[in-house]
């Protein structure tokens, strides 16, 4: 407990220090920093990123397939443009689309296009890129209603990514909290939480948010719905959080400096925050990685079933839900890529999560250096 | 009587649901600017008579009976706010393990903040520099910027002091204060308690196992033997002949 102990904190400090670059020498962690960098960046300035805002439909480009970037016009290189396409019927009445080739449209780095309001701030009207009228940039393919894909999937980025965060806030400012306290006063405490805590974990997951959501009114707006989401995601993963914690703080609270603290009279929800709290963090800042693509996941099966965010709001999962039918999914495989940005976004929070927890963890960092 | 900082009657400690006896029927008084020393071996219960002053008692222990008395108000019947002021406030307590005492992830200035933040002083640099130089720290500021693992031991126990005499107690508890410190830091963080003593009027009571600091620094002694009070008297008769048998065994064990 007492020389011992005070030793190997004083070596977890000293090892985590030296692990803090190595961490990024992981296989993958600089990669996953990048991409979530990107996708939090073109989230962040979606108005900005897309050429076209989540709900200008042009009902002509219906399904329309991604267009094709060509540098040769008539025999001659050309700066990198896009043809116009206009649909047409085969002999089964299929849609195809033919390019117009007599007039290319360049594509342009900060061109023109629609106004907008960046953040509800900064109005503009320059995208990072876009083709003039009347022809179109499909950079990732349209979908029924000839909405831009790409377009789409950057606004819905700013629900997809972000529900993450705040679900994640939200339940371990409760996890914590409930964890540490049942942990520091034990007795009746301890197991009147704990025994909450099982409550909410004895319901399978899905069902329990299915039975949540019924419960919030159908006529919110999409930034209550948005809210709603975000509690009742947190509402389910509190527990799993809280429960660790609280053995964590079990032998926490048994520490010569919870006791000297105490007999200092410092208050218990002091001691609580700083004492017990912040030397769990090594278990909970992997955890934190480790539980935010559950919260985006939750989103998007929320929303694939028509139950979270509604169109014309653009979130991954309710774009995936347009891919439900195989003969949409065949007929338009670029149905699909927001199922690609989900996985993308859920790997590299996993690679990041996975990398901070064996980085965190002393016991298992000196195993690997032996 | 009324003079007392600190009267102790009967108190008894024992494991809850049933369990077995840890102290039984302790009784002692300590005056200011008095040194009661608390002798024992190892599981004799000297620790918990000192947590059970504070009623810092673990979870699996309570007090079944007795009272504790401080300035004549009895600590049994007080509420958890008012203990919390009390604690730092009236009694305070000093530990074996200066090393551990400390939370490593703050500065040593910024816990003695925490104790005289939760007696609802302001905490100034000025005062923690204050507290330290009259622990006998020689270089505060450095001392007061430094993360537990940075200090040695005895500058972590004197600044572990300079924390428990922080908010002015009454009554200081030493649990084998110097247990931990070479013989050299030893003598100086004894010489320590004795002009804090004189200096804020404080009563100490300094449990140990070593006899040697009893005779030089306590004034009155209470003999521990599986948690049965065998002795109490001032330290000038331990050595005759009519002590309990333990107290016989724990001088005669010394001389070996």
């Amino acid at each position: 407990m007492n020389q011992a102990s005070a030793n190997s904190d004083c070596v977890a400090a000293v090892t985590s220090r030296a692990s803090e670059l190595f961490f990024l020498r992981r296989p993958g962690v600089l990669a996953s920093l990048w991409a979530l960098g990107f996708l939090y960046a073109a989230a962040l300035l979606a108005e900005f990123v897309a050429p076209y805002s989540f709900v200008t439909e042009a009902r002509a480009y219906s399904y329309a397939p991604p267009s094709k970037i060509h540098v040769v016009h008539e025999g001659r290189l050309h700066r990198p443009f896009v043809y116009d396409v206009q649909a047409a019927f085969d002999a089964n009445h299929r849609r195809y689309y033919v390019e117009d080739r007599t007039r290319p449209f360049a594509l342009e780095i900060f061109g023109r296009g629609e106004p907008y309001r960046l953040l509800g701030l900064f109005s503009g009207d320059r995208h990072l890129l876009t083709v003039r009228e009347p022809a179109r940039l499909f950079l990732l393919g349209a979908d029924a209603r000839g909405r831009d894909i790409f377009s789409r999937l950057v606004h819905g980025g700013r629900i997809s990514l972000t529900i993450g965060l705040a679900g994640v806030a939200l339940s371990f400012f409760i996890g914590l909290l409930v964890g540490g306290a049942a942990g520091y006063f034990g007795g009746w405490i301890d197991s009147a939480l704990m025994r909450l805590c099982e409550m909410v974990m004895m319901v399978p997951g899905f069902y329990l948010l299915l039975a949540l959501r019924a419960a919030v009114p159908d006529n919110f707006t999409s930034v209550q719905v948005y809210g709603a989401i975000v509690i009742i995601l947190s509402f389910i993963s509190w527990a799993g959080l809280a429960r660790v914690i609280r053995g964590m703080s079990l032998s926490l609270r048994e520490r010569d400096y919870v006791l000297a603290a105490r007999s200092m009279g410092v208050s218990d929800l002091r001691i609580i925050v700083t004492h017990i709290l912040p030397h769990t963090l090594s278990y909970s800042l992997a955890a934190v990685m480790l539980s935010i693509p559950g919260y985006i996941l939750g989103e998007s099966a929320l929303s694939l079933i028509g139950l979270g965010i509604q169109d014309p709001y653009a979130s991954w999962g309710n774009m995936l839900s347009e891919a439900m039918s195989l003969v949409k999914v065949t007929f338009a495989p670029w149905l699909l890529w927001p199922a690609v940005f989900i996985c993308v976004t859920v790997a590299c929070f996993n690679i990041i999560g996975d990398a901070l927890r064996d980085v965190l963890d002393p016991d298992k960092a000196a195993g690997e250096r032996s | 009587m009324s003079q007392d900082l600190l009267t102790v009657r009967n108190l008894s400690v024992h494991l809850r649901c049933g369990g077995g006896m840890i102290l039984q029927d302790i009784s002692l008084s300590l005056r200011p600017r008095q040194v009661l020393g608390v002798v024992g071996g190892s599981g004799s219960g000297k620790t918990t008579l000192g947590l059970a002053l504070l009623r810092l008692l673990p979870p699996a222990m309570e007090q079944t009976s007795g009272s504790i008395l401080y300035r004549a108000e009895d600590l049994a019947a007080c509420s958890e706010v008012r203990l919390r002021a009390l604690r730092g406030g009236a009694l305070s307590m000093v530990y074996q393990e200066p090393a551990s005492a400390f939370d490593p992830l703050y500065t040593v200035g910024r816990q003695i903040a925490e104790a005289l933040e939760a007696h609802g002083d302001s905490a100034g640099q000025k005062r923690i520099v204050e507290l330290l130089v009259m622990a006998g720290v020689k270089d505060p500021q450095r001392v007061a910027d430094s993360y537990p693992h940075e200090l040695s031991g005895g500058l972590l126990q004197r600044a572990m002091i300079a924390q428990a005499v922080s908010c002015s107690p009454g009554i200081l508890i030493a649990d084998e204060p110097t247990s931990s410190l070479d013989v050299r830091v030893q003598a100086r963080v004894m010489e320590l308690f004795m002009r804090l003593k004189d200096q804020l009027g404080l009563g100490i009571i300094l449990i140990t196992h070593d006899l040697g600091l009893i005779r030089h620094f306590a004034d009155d002694v209470l003999v521990l033997d599986h948690g049965v009070m065998v002795d109490h008297c001032p330290v000038g008769s331990l050595l005759f002949s009519e002590r309990a048998d333990y107290t016989r065994r724990l001088l005669e064990a010394e001389s070996l």
